[in-house]
Parts: structure tokens; sequence; C-alpha cells
């Protein structure tokens, strides 16, 4: 058995005392699993908010540990959940009516010489569907199929709003940089 | 030409820039955190369970539901093929006049 099979079969021992009734044993899959959580939702949401993401990620997996099937591992499972609650974070925290002209409290546009900067920054200004499916696909570099599975979108809209949500990067980006020739 | 070279240069810097996001470790007392919020789920009766009892609740109504949805089409047999014969009947007989009536009343 590789060290891949062994893991999964570990995996589904806990889940089934999880499920039985034993709900401490959840703790060994939080422990298994935390870093991994913390490193998908770290790319996604603001520092300050991956802790209570990460803790929602891990109260939803417990909530559907019933629906886990194990034919696919729990740590696939587990990631999508993650991706899901990154993508509720920005639905909640992101109004589109408010991003019709920089706000007030919106920070300063970067430097054009710090390329993280400027992309949080242009990424702040896209709703969370485009936001998600941009970062999905372009940074995380997920098949179409993937993204169909963690979003619940069709693959066309998938494919289109992909699309879409990249050009208004480009759009974002190059409006910034011809700002900052002037 | 030079434009999607730029464009392409552009792109690889955000994709490194993305790569290298860095990720806060996990704080002291949060695994104990997330466990306390599961304990106390576990300990709300069906909290759990709540999708499980919805699937059961749908499905359990899917036979009385299929029962309704026959008795309802047996009627509409029934009752509406007279409708839809009235209803030709008008198109075929006066249909400007039909139209109008639709239209304008």
């Amino acid at each position: 058995m590789n060290e891949e099979a062994s893991k999964d079969a570990a995996d589904e021992a806990v889940i089934r005392r999880v499920l039985s009734g034993e709900v401490d044993a959840f703790e060994v899959l939080i422990t298994r699993y935390r870093e991994q959580v913390f490193r998908i939702v770290g790319r996604h949401v603001p520092k300050g908010s991956v802790a209570e993401v990460a803790h929602d990620a891990f109260v939803k997996a417990y909530l559907s540990l019933k629906n886990y099937r194990a034919t696919h591992p729990f740590e696939r499972w587990l990631t999508r959940i993650a991706v899901r609650c990154c993508h509720d974070y920005w639905r909640e925290h992101f109004r589109e009516g408010e991003r019709e002209g920089p706000a007030a409290s919106d920070p300063p546009a970067p430097e054009r010489d710090d390329t993280r900067e400027m992309l949080d920054w242009a990424l702040g200004r896209l709703n969370a569907d485009d936001r998600m499916v941009l970062s999905l696909v372009y940074f995380e570099e997920y098949s179409v199929k993937e993204c169909v599975r963690v979003l619940g979108w069709s693959e066309s809209k998938v494919k289109v709003r992909a699309l879409r949500a990249r050009r208004k990067l480009r759009e974002l980006l190059a409006e910034l940089l011809s700002e900052k020739e002037v | 030409m030079e434009r999607d070279e730029s464009r392409d240069k552009l792109d690889e810097r955000l994709k490194e820039a993305w790569r290298g996001k860095t990720s806060p470790s996990p704080p002291e007392d949060w695994e104990e955190g997330v466990m306390r919020s599961i304990r106390a789920l576990a300990r709300e009766p069906g909290a759990v369970n709540h999708v499980i009892h919805l699937h059961r609740i749908v499905w359990r109504s899917a036979a009385a539901a299929s029962i309704i949805a026959l008795i309802f089409i047996g009627l509409a047999l029934v009752v509406g093929l007279e409708l839809d014969i009235d209803l030709v009947q008008l198109v075929m007989e006066d249909p400007e006049g039909l139209l109008e009536l639709l239209l304008f009343y």
C-alpha cells in the first residue's frame, strides 16, 4: 500500500469514528490538515481573516461529514470546502454597489513596482465570483472541470466568467499603470 | 507584438506574486476554538444531520407528491380537454376576434 492510500485509509478510519459519535476524533483531522487549509485560505482572503475562514471550513466539513464519499481523498474534499468558504467570504465582504468609484476607505493605489500590492488592489475591485474564478483558473491553475466542482457552476459559465474576469483584471492594471506613468 | 510580450510578462509577474503569498500559521489556541464550536454543534440534537433530514423529508414526500400530480393530470385530462376544444373552435372561427379579445380586454 503506498503512502497516499494509507493516508486515505487513516482518514476514513477517523471519519468513521467521528460519525459513530466520537466527536473528539475530528481533532485528528484538524491537526492533519490545518496547515494545508491555512495555506489555501491564506492565498484567497486577507491575512487578518484567515483563521476565521479556516475555522468555518473545518466546521462546515464536520457538518457535512455524512455526505463525504470515500471515492475521492478527504484532502481534496476538504480543499473544496475551504475554497468555497473563501468564495463565501468575498460574497459577504464585497458589495457591487460600493465599487462604482473609489471609496474613501479604499487603500491608495499601490506603487507600480510592487506586483503583489498591485494584484491585491486589482483583485479587491473584482466581485466575489470574478475574483474566485480568476484565482482558481489563472493563479491556482485548476482545470475547468475542477472549477465546476468547486464553484458549482456550469462549464460554460466557468469559461466565460474566467475570460471576462481576466479581461477586467488587465483593464484595471492597465489603468493603474497608465495613471502612474502620468 | 510588443504589447503581447509586455502582457505576458505582467501575467508572469502576477502569477509569481500569487505564488509568493504567505499564510499565517494557525494561532496557538485556534484548534481548540474549532473543537469547541464542533462540540457545541454535536450537543445540539440533530444539528449535524440537518441536510440529511431535509433529504429524507424530500424523498419521503416524493411518493405523495407523485400521487397528487397524477390525480391533477387525470383531472386535467378529463376536465381540461373540453376547454382546449373550445379554444381551438374560437381560433378557427374568429382568429382576429380572439386576438383582439386577448390584447384589449
